[in-house]
């Protein structure tokens, strides 16, 4: 092994430990012979130490941690909170609980007990299933990065969900705006079998609608025949829903596949 | 069809034990990534919840940190589009130190006492240093010297080979080298 072997192959991995016990030897052998190296080697560990004493470990954020605690103490299987709801920190009352199981109930008994309407739904629905007959986008649609990147300009969140491992190619995307003159973006999914929608904009009232369901972590809601996703960001007070008619359980399966 | 059941109370006790301890530093993984304080609460609250969900893949007694920040790096790839994250500014000075509570993590460090010229360089320096090399250089300097990981469980987290692990470590450490000379040469410690 020369000098130059040595440096470019070896010289990293030796300081890190590393090497493969026949490289340890190979090196070893250089070493013993080059006085140069050697002093490289130590070079290469004091940059290491450096790197790591010198690059601080910041500390998680309280608010966060108590989030993550306050879900390991009321974790119990089916629930009707998101991570975004824990910022109010919520007593379940015997009332309460016993509201949640008639809602659950209501979704199972399907027909026999009235829906609860819910606008947000009943808005979204109506684009959904005028983009099933024909989706036309609005914003240059070749690409992911096309998408996201108009996304971002137009301030609204460039994040987009990737169907494709499901089979789903990205028909495109569109920026609207709802009636009250709020941005919304409305990106559309599609393949042989089925259609799914991802629409997102800001709302100051964020309640989680009722008569949820908690589905792979997600609020998931079987709405008029619609399986619906419900993601909520308190912090930046924005909604991303994801709708098809996909049936609920299926959807929340592939979504926590895609998600990875 | 599976309904989700709650963990057992033993299994949330692990997951105190192994899991929690990590969050200062998947946080501190998180803020390198995302640049920002909101986008890195965010990162660090769904890494956790999903590595609670997901806890029972973990193998106890393995590297939980790593498990962690592979499940971290995955949601971060999942979740934004690389034409957002170009979109960042990459100056150093994002990172907005007053509102960010600083924890020292090593109470001694060691220093070289022959390596005056590292001896001379400034935290903040370090940092600047670390922080202009390009991104991949970046992500496996974080992992392998700061995180402490192996380049195996570094190849995991980052989805690449381990060859590309040690090459691009060799490289990031080169450059990061040749900052840091740069800087010591300015203040009259190294000779051109």
């Amino acid at each position: 092994m020369n000098c130059r072997e040595y440096l470019e192959y070896f010289l990293t991995a030796h300081a890190d430990g590393e090497l493969g016990a026949e490289e340890f030897r190979a090196a070893g052998e250089h070493l013993a012979g080059c006085p140069g190296c050697r002093q490289r080697l130590e070079s290469e560990r004091a940059l290491k130490r450096l790197v790591h004493d010198r690059i601080p470990m910041f500390k998680a954020p309280a608010e966060v941690r108590a989030r993550i605690r306050w879900t390991l103490e009321h974790d119990s299987g089916w629930k009707t909170r998101t991570l975004g709801s824990l910022r109010r920190p919520w007593v379940w009352a015997p009332a309460a609980t016993l509201a949640a199981a008639a809602a659950v109930l209501a979704i199972v008994l399907g027909g026999i007990w009235p829906v609860t309407p819910v606008p947000v739904f009943d808005r979204a629905i109506e684009r959904y299933a005028s983009f099933e007959e024909h989706f036309e986008p609005n914003v240059p649609s070749n690409s992911y990065e096309d998408v996201s990147e108009n996304y971002l300009i137009a301030h609204m969140p460039p994040m987009l969900w990737n169907f494709n491992p499901l089979g789903f190619k990205l028909e495109g995307g569109r920026i609207d705006t709802l009636p009250d003159g709020t941005p919304v973006t409305y990106t559309f999914y599609r393949n042989a079998g089925a259609t799914i929608l991802c629409t997102r904009f800001k709302t100051k009232e964020l309640d989680d609608p009722p008569d949820a369901k908690i589905l792979q972590g997600h609020l998931m809601y079987r709405y008029k025949g619609y399986s619906i996703a419900w993601m909520a960001d308190p912090d930046r007070h924005m909604v991303c829903m994801l709708i098809s008619r996909i049936p609920l359980r299926q959807f929340a399966d592939e979504i926590a596949y895609v998600e990875g | 069809m599976r309904s989700r059941a709650g963990k057992t109370s033993e299994q949330r006790r692990l997951f105190e034990r192994e899991a929690l301890p990590c969050l200062d530093a998947i946080y501190t993984a998180a803020l390198h990534l995302a640049r920002n304080q909101d986008d890195a609460k965010d990162l660090l609250q769904e890494t956790a919840l999903r590595a609670y969900r997901f806890f029972h893949q973990f193998a106890p007694g393995t590297n939980c940190r790593a498990w962690m920040l592979t499940i971290l790096y995955n949601v971060f790839r999942n979740s934004y589009r690389r034409a957002a994250r170009e979109q960042v500014s990459s100056a150093p000075s994002d990172l907005d130190r007053g509102l960010i509570q600083e924890s020292e993590r090593s109470e001694g460090s060691t220093r070289d006492p022959e390596s005056l010229v590292l001896d001379s360089v400034m935290d903040h320096e370090v940092e600047a240093a670390l922080d202009g090399l390009p991104e991949e250089f970046r992500a496996v300097l974080m992992l392998v010297d700061v995180q402490e990981l192996s380049y195996q469980e570094t190849a995991a987290v980052l989805a690449v080979p381990i060859g590309t692990v040690r090459s691009r470590l060799s490289r990031g450490r080169a450059i990061m080298r040749q900052s840091l000379d740069g800087l010591a040469r300015a203040r009259g410690i190294l000779r051109s």
